[in-house]
């Protein structure tokens, strides 16, 4: 045996690991208010808010101590909590405070902000702080505090443009002192509480201010962030100089990320978890007929099931073939089956809590094949072959793709249906590469429409992923994201809605079903609206 | 011996930058990357603009690979593109984990593979063989995720005996970290030995008709003395040859027994780096993985000089 015969073994074998490498890789909560607003934001109030912010029944009364093991599906990719993922929701925000939070009712209630003063014009915010706040670190929070994070959270490299669309135009912010921040805008903003709601106060001296390469999570939360064990668990523990007395009542919570839905509910069932975040919908179901378990969706639904056309793709830059395809989806059959009838089906891109909501609307594209036909004839278009591009990672746009190819095809429309990891779906969608529909959820529905669209990834007027643009749509949507009026604005949103409807770039299913279950023993858990939960009230009996 | 030692480490510097190089380049040609991972879908082109250049992912190619290059030259990882993790942080956190699961599966399948392939070989056309023959032929073609889902389902849901996943790696709950060991550890070993226990009846089936096995009984020896003093000593050559071989897959190939079991592993810590496009996780785990294999390259043919004194490894 030679030397020489060893080291090709040894180099094959590394080569082979390296070719294995690359072969996987193509596989690949509100307190009670110390104080209440002194001046009441005009907001709409909800219309239908079922039960955000409230907590499964809990009985007796709450009692302090221990560990809270709870699991998820999926890490964040870092520690900044001024970027958002749908990740964050259990895991980063843990350590964080905010402004001011959305109620049931989603009226925003003091948190690190005790009161605030709003103009008339709603260009000029003053915005009292909470005294003796401090941050895990043991540094006072400050004035100096708030307008740091909000420039931060202006930066894209730190939230890549994500919660930037929640600022008004032209932002201004200074400290008056210590305690009182004025913020001031060029345009109205009617939003700016969905900007207190989402935007985490963190400790400008623990973080990088242009990059979220974090390696702490340092805020005013309910929880002080231990240790991250990326890709398998977060750790955090109570934070005994909470601004909010005598809570959170948990001494410690342990999220342990799973990377299967199944290892999540083994997990919650063999004991080993007390709350599991994104089980599959059978699972859930299953479940919530279980007196063991509290099932509930995180609501109202932070986003919705829907697919959207690349409009710079001929022939769908046609409204009419954008509307046939919106006809040709079987959104009941869809949310019947695939979704088990645990949602209704609907083509507007709010939920029914949302000022923007309109029942009258929200069945205008039932399914109807023959006048899906006749448009496309009307169009001139016949043969038609579409791509239908989604990641495994949101599992029902494989079913969802199948239902609508089989009805495509009966008006002749081939759909060609192409799983993708995420990265290489954003990398299509951002530079719109895809020849026909991409699929994700839409998210941030449950905010102020205004929002909505100037955040979200499908109907931001100045760049979303269906390559839509309109000069008409431009207009209508910042008309509507700078008036101070609640009635206007709500007039404007249904002009809005008629101008979606008609357009068809974006098509809406279904609202989304985030999903919790927890034991009967983990009680107090709160919903906000944008799919995270708030820990600071939740007690084990 | 240690001037092969020393030729051998030499020889694996450039198995070491060829692998990574390889894996660098492919990774790349996959369409999307870190920047695109962290902006979501919402990402407008200015923000993606500002992240890759955060990121250096706007550098060509080449100089991307010279940075790491490097900075690896110099002892220094990186950190992950996504998390800004120090990777040798993250390996250091998942490498025990994978050492611990592979070492205790390669441990069990010996101690399950060897008493079956004697036994098969003994009783060749036998029932025992037969047996012995139909399980191991039973857990060649059971997919180690079903079998894992499987345990799982009996001894964590419904005997409640062992947890169904994740890793305790607590030096003060040894009961603990020995229990969260059991299935993944047994589910790996149990395929593992199937392989191996035909691999020893085959080889030890080849050695009985040598001349030396014959001497060996021509001089009167016991069925015992003949099997552990002669046929087995020779049959083992080849075999440590595939546990060699085995071990060193296992390393960064238990992904899909680290998934359903939730074992925080360098494999499945890559296969994040790869969905992710976080190239530095990649690059920094391959780059362990490659140095174990060598390694145990290494002690392998270390093993044949001690099983074999007839080879002088030196000499060569």
């Amino acid at each position: 045996m030679s030397s020489g015969q060893l080291s090709r073994r040894a180099f094959l074998g590394a080569f082979a690991l390296g070719t294995s490498a690359a072969l996987l890789s193509a596989c690949g909560a509100p307190a009670t208010p110390a104080v209440a607003p002194t001046a009441p934001p005009a907001k709409p109030a909800a219309t239908s808010v079922s039960v955000a912010g409230t907590a499964p029944a809990a009985s007796g009364q709450p009692t302090s101590g221990g560990t809270l093991t709870a699991g998820k599906l999926g890490d964040v990719a870092n520690l900044d909590g001024h970027y958002w993922s749908p990740n964050a929701g259990l895991h980063v925000w843990l350590a964080y405070d905010t402004l001011a939070r959305y109620d049931a009712n989603f009226k925003p209630q003091p948190q690190l902000a005790e009161s605030w003063e709003v103009s008339s014009d709603l260009k000029q915010i003053t915005v009292n702080l909470r005294k003796g706040v401090t941050f895990h670190s043991g540094r006072e929070f400050t004035a100096d505090d708030v307008v740091w994070n909000l420039q931060r959270a202006l930066n894209p490299k730190v939230t890549v443009g994500i919660i930037t669309g929640f600022f008004g135009q032209d932002p201004t912010f200074t400290a008056k002192d210590k305690y009182t921040v004025v913020l001031q805008t060029a345009q109205p903003w009617p939003t700016v509480f969905d900007m207190f709601h989402v935007v985490n106060m963190l400790d400008k001296e623990n973080t990088d201010v242009a990059s979220n390469a974090q390696t702490k999570a340092v805020g005013t939360g309910p929880f002080v962030f231990q240790e991250w064990r990326q890709g398998e668990s977060m750790r955090f523990t109570k934070n005994k100089n909470y601004w909010q007395t005598g809570k959170p009542y948990l001494d410690e919570i342990i999220v342990n990320v799973r990377k299967d839905a199944q290892a999540l509910v083994a997990d919650l069932e063999s004991g080993a978890s007390q709350l599991v975040y994104a089980i599959s919908l059978q699972d859930f179901v299953r479940l919530k007929s279980d007196a063991n378990y509290n099932a509930q969706f995180l609501t109202p639904p932070a986003g919705m099931y829907q697919i959207q056309p690349n409009v710079t793709f001929k022939p769908l830059d046609d409204k009419r073939v954008r509307q046939a395809l919106n006809y040709a989806i079987d959104r009941k059959r869809i949310a019947d089956t695939l979704l088990l009838g645990l949602v209704a089906p609907q083509d507007l891109p709010w939920p029914a809590s949302s000022p923007a909501y309109e029942q009258a609307k929200n069945n205008l594209y039932a399914f109807d094949l023959d006048k899906a036909k006749s448009l496309l004839t009307q169009a001139g278009v016949s043969n038609l072959e579409l791509d239908f591009v989604h990641a495994p990672t949101l599992p029902e746009y494989a079913t969802i793709a199948q239902i609508y190819q089989a009805d495509l095809a009966k008006i002749g429309v081939k759909l060609n249906v192409k799983s993708m990891d995420i990265a290489a779906l954003f990398d299509v969608i951002h530079s719109q590469k895809y020849n026909g529909f991409y699929t994700l959820n839409d998210s941030w529905t449950a905010m102020e429409p205004a929002s909505t669209i100037s955040v979200g990834a499908s109907l931001n007027p100045k760049i979303n992923n269906a390559g839509f643009k309109d000069a008409q749509y431009t207009e209508l949507a910042a008309k509507a994201a700078a008036e101070p009026d609640a009635a206007k604005r709500k007039e404007l949103y249904s002009q809005l809605n008629d101008y979606i409807l008609d357009q068809s770039f974006g098509m809406t299913i279904a609202p989304t079903t985030s999903r919790v279950v927890a034991k009967k023993s983990v009680n107090g858990l709160e919903f906000r609206f944008n799919d995270v939960m708030y820990f600071g009230n939740v007690w084990l009996s | 011996m240690g001037a092969f030692i020393l030729r051998r480490l030499l020889q694996s510097i450039p198995v070491l930058f060829f692998s990574t190089f390889v894996v660098f380049l492919v990774i790349h040609l996959i369409p999307g990357d870190a920047a695109a991972v962290l902006a979501g879908p919402n990402a407008s082109p200015e923000a993606l603009t500002a992240v890759r250049h955060e990121m250096g992912l706007d550098q060509p190619l080449p100089v991307q690979y010279a940075v790491w290059v490097a900075h690896v030259a110099q002892g220094d990882l990186g950190k992950s593109t996504l998390s800004g993790q120090p990777i040798s942080k993250l390996l250091l956190a998942r490498a025990p984990a994978t050492i611990e699961l592979t070492v205790t599966a390669m441990i069990l399948s010996i101690l399950i593979a060897l008493p079956l392939g004697i036994l098969s070989a003994t009783h060749v056309r036998g029932r025992l063989e037969w047996l012995i023959s139909t399980v191991q032929s039973l857990w060649l073609a059971i997919p180690n995720f079903w079998a894992g889902i499987l345990a799982i389902i009996v001894f964590s849901l419904v005997l409640r005996w062992l947890p169904p996943g994740g890793r305790v790696a607590d030096a003060n709950d040894l009961p603990g970290s020995i229990k969260s060991l059991i299935l993944p550890a047994t589910t790996l070993s149990l395929y593992l030995a199937a392989g191996l226990s035909r691999f020893i009846k085959f080889n030890l089936l080849e050695v009985f008709f040598d001349d030396f096995v014959r001497t060996a009984r021509a001089k009167g020896l016991s069925n015992t003395a003949v099997m552990y003093r002669h046929a087995l000593r020779n049959a083992m050559l080849p075999v440590i040859t595939i546990l060699g071989v085995q071990f060193a897959s296992l390393l960064g190939g238990t992904v899909i027994i680290e998934s359903v079991f939730s074992w925080p592993g360098v494999g499945g810590l890559m296969l994040d780096g790869i969905s992710n496009r976080d190239y530095t996780v990649v690059q920094g785990g391959l780059l362990l993985l490659v140095l174990l294999f060598i390694v145990i390259n290494l002690l392998v043919d270390l093993t044949y000089a001690v099983i074999d004194p007839r080879i002088r490894l030196g000499d060569a």
